[in-house]
């Protein structure tokens, strides 16, 4: 490894909050409510708390075996072929998941603010956008993160601002009337709001000081959900779990509501709009630059960036091909549940209990 | 290899991102203020759909034109095919992101399928700002439109209707209704209400409020019983309110209320009490010519007086929303189903049923904060 090759703990916290928070924002509020009502905040933390020991399995599994990367300990530990069979299934789940992201965008994009532009074109130039950070190595797209960061505090913060007059806490009641039965499912739906933290396997290697690096990505997981119970909360309380319940993007929706007197500040909806296209850009970018950097290890090449451009088509049509929004979530999101859920929670997990027992053999020895 | 790379990217952003499918100039689109629904009873479609917009050359120092603000009307089978319809015959197409007021007509009203019609469109669409104030005409949407450029009030930018919309802070004769508002409440209790509107020779007001029961009009309540209703809700601010004190009148000018509901529970019974506390200032009583005393015996008995005032107010909005309209308009259904969700799911089902029968006592406590200059 370069020596100028070092990311920093904070952008580590950074480029977690910006890889995670992405669509999922704009509709986690309205499927989670549609499930759990009121108490749709218990899914929301659960499903964050469930990723923390794939995240803990990540880090350990670079203090296991330091100074090696991600693919050669997968190597070491799982031998080629398993783990070219699991860096497939991830490429399918980042593949898909990355038309997903680009076809909701054009979608949204299209309804609020861009109405005779081809959605076509939307996606492409989206893709195209993103394919050009992708092509550079993982610190560049962490500096990228590390400012795209605060975007997304101050898009919250300033959500929470313009959103308060409004606000009515009563909403959210009754709380905890929680049916149990119906948990495991909302933490399924809310699973993929979570999901984009598989970047830590591709950036903790090139960590300046890797002791800390556990802690501050338990803090980035730990902003995730913090984010999302606001969101959920701001939502919430200015509709109500009935009315939440039509809402197909609540996020938006609430920043529409806006209305302060003297007519300053209303219809919002564009500039949210803007700094959001930011923030789907921020989570956009780190997969892409994933699926590249295994496509090229799979082939065995050095260059991901190659294999970048590549992609785009194979994005592009994949984004295109659900009939409607309806079938986007449903077709695309379930690929991505599943192959999601093997390849960021179930993979490294094994990594780790493998490698941490074929180690421990090694120090008896 | 890199500089062909680099220079295709630019070639390929540079052909999509120039130009832009969705530029229109500003004063290219037509700003509509409010939209009025009818029905159409000649032949055509099922609606009858009035758009108000403003005349942008009568509005500034150098305004070329004087009429400020046009009326169209179009028969349609919904109101965006009435708008499509209607920019086919205008200069330029509607933008309905300032949109600001939906005008009902009175047969609308009536019609469950055509309220749902008509709000559905409202709240599906992207660009429409979902505090669009709703209303409802006496008779129809478009006299009330026609009737505008007369109002003696005249507000070019924001339009008038909303702006008189926008007044009920200042009073209680009626309370404004946004389109989230409206179809919020419907959700949870299926009761909504929306301020009534009528256009008279050369003036527009706006009072009282409309009662929707699962987006139907069943009926109507005046300026006085709308007040009652404030005040139960709490979220009345300031009022005038008149009350008769030793054979005078008595106006006691309201700056502020609070209202406390509580649920009890008596052996499977449950009753509903409201707990309302107003403070004020004494507006006008009337000069004695002796020297006026100065005890507090009489300011509770003024306060008596209101409090008895506001309680019959008070007493006769309950029945006529209890046993006449059967609507629970006050939101109780909300604060049960908030505050008490056990109580809540036991009567869910039947609280059409029960909320007729339903024992509420409410409790008014008025207070003279202030008397004025004089004693």
């Amino acid at each position: 490894m370069q020596e100028n090759k070092k990311i920093s703990n904070k952008q580590i916290r950074a480029l977690m909050v910006s890889t995670i928070i992405g669509i999922g924002i704009l509709t986690l509020p309205n499927v989670i409510v549609l499930e759990l009502g009121n108490d749709g905040w218990i899914g929301i933390i659960l499903g964050g708390l469930l990723m923390l020991p794939s995240i803990i399995a990540i880090n350990k599994i670079f203090q296991l075996y330091p100074d090696r990367d991600f693919f050669e300990i997968g190597k070491i530990v799982l031998g080629k072929w398993i783990l070219n069979i699991f860096l497939i299934l991830s490429l399918v789940y980042l593949i898909a998941s990355m038309s997903l992201i680009s076809r909701n965008l054009g979608e949204i994009t299209k309804a609020f603010l861009l109405e005779t532009t081809p959605i076509e074109v939307i996606i492409i130039s989206f893709i195209l956008t993103t394919s050009y950070i992708a092509r550079s190595e993982i610190e560049i797209i962490s500096r990228a993160a590390y400012h795209i960061y605060p975007i997304i505090l101050g898009f919250i913060i300033f959500l929470i601002i313009v959103t308060l007059p409004d606000i009515d806490l009563s909403n959210a009641l009754p709380a905890f009337q929680l049916d149990i039965g119906k948990l495991p499912k909302a933490i399924m739906i809310s699973f993929f709001s979570y999901l984009g933290f598989e970047i830590l396997l591709f950036s903790i290697p090139y960590v300046e000081d890797k002791r800390k690096t556990l802690k501050s990505s338990l803090v980035g997981i730990g902003l995730v959900i913090f984010i999302n119970v606001l969101i959920f909360f701001i939502t919430l309380s200015q509709y109500g779990s009935h009315y939440l319940g039509r809402q197909i993007f609540p996020t938006l929706s609430v920043i529409k509501e806006v209305d302060l007197p003297g007519l300053f500040i209303e219809n919002l909806d564009g500039l949210a709009m803007a700094f959001w296209v930011l923030i789907v850009f921020a989570s956009m970018a780190p997969i892409y630059y994933i699926t590249g950097k295994i496509l090229s290890k799979i082939i065995s090449t050095k260059d991901h960036s190659l294999f970048i451009l590549p992609l785009l088509p194979i994005i592009y049509i994949l984004s295109l091909m659900p009939q409607n929004i309806i079938q986007v979530s449903s077709s695309l999101g379930n690929i991505i549940n599943y192959s999601g859920f093997v390849s960021v929670v179930i993979m490294p997990i094994i990594i780790y209990i493998v490698g941490y027992l074929k180690t421990r053999k090694e120090e008896k020895k | 290899m890199r500089k062909w790379v680099l220079l295709l990217y630019i070639f390929i952003l540079a052909i999509i991102s120039t130009g832009c499918w969705d530029m229109v100039e500003i004063n290219q689109w037509l700003f509509p203020y409010s939209i009025g629904v009818d029905i159409n009873h000649k032949e055509g479609d099922k609606y009858l759909i009035t758009i108000s917009y403003p005349n942008i050359n009568a509005i500034g120092k150098n305004a070329t034109q004087k009429e400020r603000v046009h009326v169209v009307s179009t028969i349609a089978s919904s109101v965006f095919e009435g708008s499509k319809e209607l920019s086919n015959r205008l200069p330029y197409p509607f933008y309905f992101k300032h949109l600001r007021v939906l005008v009902l007509g009175k047969e609308v009203a009536k019609d469950e399928k055509a309220v749902r019609e008509v709000l559905d469109g409202l709240i599906r669409d992207f660009i429409i700002n979902k505090k669009v104030r709703l209303v409802l005409a006496e008779d129809k949407a478009q006299d009330i439109l026609l009737g505008v450029p007369k109002a003696s009030r005249q507000e070019v930018i924001e339009g008038t209707l909303f702006s008189m919309l926008r007044e009920d802070r200042t009073t209680t004769r009626y309370t404004s209704q946004t389109l989230t508002e409206f179809v919020r409440k419907m959700d949870i209790t299926g009761v909504s209400l929306m301020p009534r509107i009528v256009s008279r020779e050369d003036d527009i007001k706006v009072f009282g409020g409309a009662i929707f029961k699962n987006y139907a009009l069943v009926g109507y309540i005046g300026e006085l019983e709308n007040r009652a209703l404030a005040l139960m809700r709490g979220i009345a601010n300031r009022a005038q309110i008149d009350s008769v004190y030793n054979g005078t009148t008595l106006t006691y000018s309201m700056t502020g209320c609070i209202s406390k509901n509580k649920l009890i529970k008596e052996d499977g019974n449950i009753k509903f009490k409201i707990d309302i506390e107003t403070e004020g200032t004494l507006q006008e009583y009337i000069i004695q010519d002796k020297k006026p005393t100065d005890g507090t015996v009489e300011l509770i008995e003024m306060e008596k007086a209101i409090e008895d005032t506001l309680k019959s107010n008070i007493d006769e909005t309950l029945e006529l929303l209890q046993k006449k309209y059967k609507a629970d308009a006050i939101g109780i259904g909300e604060y049960i189903m908030k505050f008490h969700p056990k109580v809540w799911k036991e009567i869910q089902k039947d609280w059409d049923d029960i909320f007729p029968e339903l024992d509420i006592e409410v409790v008014v406590d008025a207070k003279i904060r202030r008397r004025g200059l004089t004693k």
